[in-house]
């Protein structure tokens, strides 16, 4: 077990409460889980030198996802260099059989991966309305945008889902 | 969410979504404890002195505490007397260190660290390895208050202005492979150089200068899309939240801010990031933002610079894009 002292009570908290939560948002944008691990161990590092002021609990709680997601957002641009060539992958096949699990699998991983090719904004502001269920508000101050920009980001990454969907369901 | 009518496949979409995140995460399992054990080292990584790593080298004298506020008090006076940073002239800002025509975000900056020692031609390096600790009261004025990059108290030293541009860029404003263009002189011992992403990208304006050591350092950095009002350069922060204010033209408006300040061996260290969001179409639009920040150990230097970037959101580099940098100085409390 680390030497939990170093950490401040209020961090070690932060942690017990966020750490999870963390780790799978970042991990809705990354395939390595443990780069998504790296990132959110990061953000406390970074978080405990930045010091106290943890007296608000949404506060802090945006402030630790904004900051996964910068980290998620740097690798992620990184990967979209690799896979430019790769964006037209072969969709997965449709229709029920023996093997609808794994097709269900693969239509889930698709969308992930789709979901990764979205602006910045918009597949932000969906892993935090998909995943943690957050609030146009709390979203907002996560990404220091106004609610009216988490309602047109979401709308227009919705909407380029299901462009991309119709496609392939056709 | 939104008003707006729905399309075709919107809901399916909709619940295709939910279901393939819910799947995601509930295959993810962090380790909590292997977790925490890696934080630990990693904070103790972080906050340890430089003498840690690296090869011998000369003896770094403790510092007693007392040392360092006197230091800051020196600091301070030199401000107070004119050596350093921002006056007032006719009721505008003037760059301290003479700089000649250029534009508006330029230098001063802070610290330890050997001049007269450090001679090491880098073309191209990051100052990453510890070199002798030189007292503050041993640096030229315009060295301790005038480098942004390469910092005074790192054993790298830039003979050609074009290199330490391109190490500015690539190390501290983290382009990809920045493509650097041809020195432009100001004066005799000052001028810009070119920075884009890409041969067609948009032009990051490098102030450099040759110091009083005779070598070449960037003192700040500008570009047309971003123009940062608050704060100026030479600005104190003090240990809270820094207001942030300006205007930017960016993809989606979004602007990154970082704080980097240095430790005595010239080594970098974040003190704190945020977002703020100018206009995501022409003209630049107004942002406003704040920082928190806090010191990263008491060995810091009293100066930093702010860096206000945006991304390559073509991910053509995977890189940054434009990068504007404002020296500062920090003032925490322990300097109080």
């Amino acid at each position: 077990m680390a030497d939990v002292a170093a950490l401040s009570s209020e961090l070690d908290r932060l942690y017990r409460e966020h750490y999870w939560s963390l780790v799978r948002l970042a991990a809705i944008l990354l395939d390595d889980v443990s780069l998504c691990e790296e990132i959110v161990q990061d953000t406390f590092v970074a978080a405990l030198r930045r010091g106290g002021g943890w007296d608000d609990p949404t506060r802090s709680a945006a402030y630790l996802r904004s900051v996964v997601l910068n980290g998620a957002r740097s690798h992620l641009r990184k990967q979209q260099v690799r896979r430019r060539w790769l964006r037209s992958a072969t969709p997965p096949e449709a229709g029920p059989g023996a093997d609808r699990p794994a097709l269900i699998a693969a239509e889930h991983q698709a969308m992930l991966e789709a979901l990764r090719t979205l602006p910045d904004r918009q597949r932000e502001v969906l892993a935090l309305r998909y995943y943690l269920d957050l609030s146009e508000a709390e979203i907002a101050a996560t990404l220091g945008i106004s609610p009216g920009s988490v309602k047109t980001h979401a709308h227009r990454g919705l909407a380029a889902l299901a462009s991309r969907f119709e496609e392939v369901d056709r | 969410m939104s008003d707006e009518p729905m399309p075709s496949g919107y809901e399916r979409a909709d619940e295709r979504l939910r279901q393939a995140i819910e799947a995601r995460t509930t295959t993810v399992q962090p380790s909590v404890e292997a977790g925490l054990d890696r934080i630990s080292e990693k904070l103790e990584a972080t906050t340890r002195l430089p003498q840690a790593a690296g090869a011998p080298r000369s003896p770094r004298p403790q510092r007693p505490p007392w040392l360092l506020v006197a230091a800051a008090l020196v600091l301070l006076v030199a401000v107070a007397g004119g050596l350093l940073l921002v006056r007032e002239d006719d009721g505008a800002r003037v760059d301290v260190i003479d700089q000649p025509d250029r534009p508006a975000t330029t230098a001063t900056t802070e610290t330890t660290a050997p001049p007269t020692t450090a001679t090491t031609e880098a073309p191209d390096s990051v100052p990453s390895t510890p070199g002798p600790i030189t007292s503050v009261f041993e640096i030229p004025q315009d060295i301790l208050v005038g480098a942004v990059w390469p910092r005074p108290s790192s054993d790298v030293r830039f003979d050609d202005p074009v290199a330490a541009a391109r190490s500015f860029a690539r190390y501290l404003a983290h382009f990809a492979n920045p493509v650097v263009g041809e020195f432009r002189p100001g004066d005799a011992r000052s001028g810009e150089v070119p920075v884009r992403p890409t041969a067609r990208g948009p032009e990051t304006t490098v102030l450099v200068r040759q110091l009083s050591d005779d070598h070449w350092y960037v003192i700040g950095s500008a570009t047309e899309d971003i123009v940062v009002d608050r704060p100026a350069s030479g600005e104190q922060l003090f240990d809270s939240r820094q207001p942030l204010t300006g205007r930017a033209l960016a993809f989606e408006g979004t602007v990154h801010v970082e704080l980097l300040a240095y430790l005595a061996d010239g080594r970098h260290v974040s003190l704190g990031e945020t977002i703020v969001t100018g206009s995501g179409s022409p003209p630049a639009g107004p942002f406003t933002g704040s920082l928190d920040w806090s010191p990263a150990s008491a060995d810091m230097e009293p100066v930093g610079v702010l860096i206000f970037s945006t991304a390559d959101e073509s991910a053509e580099t995977g890189g940054t894009w434009q990068a504007v940098a404002v020296p500062v100085r920090l003032v925490p409390d322990f300097y109080n």
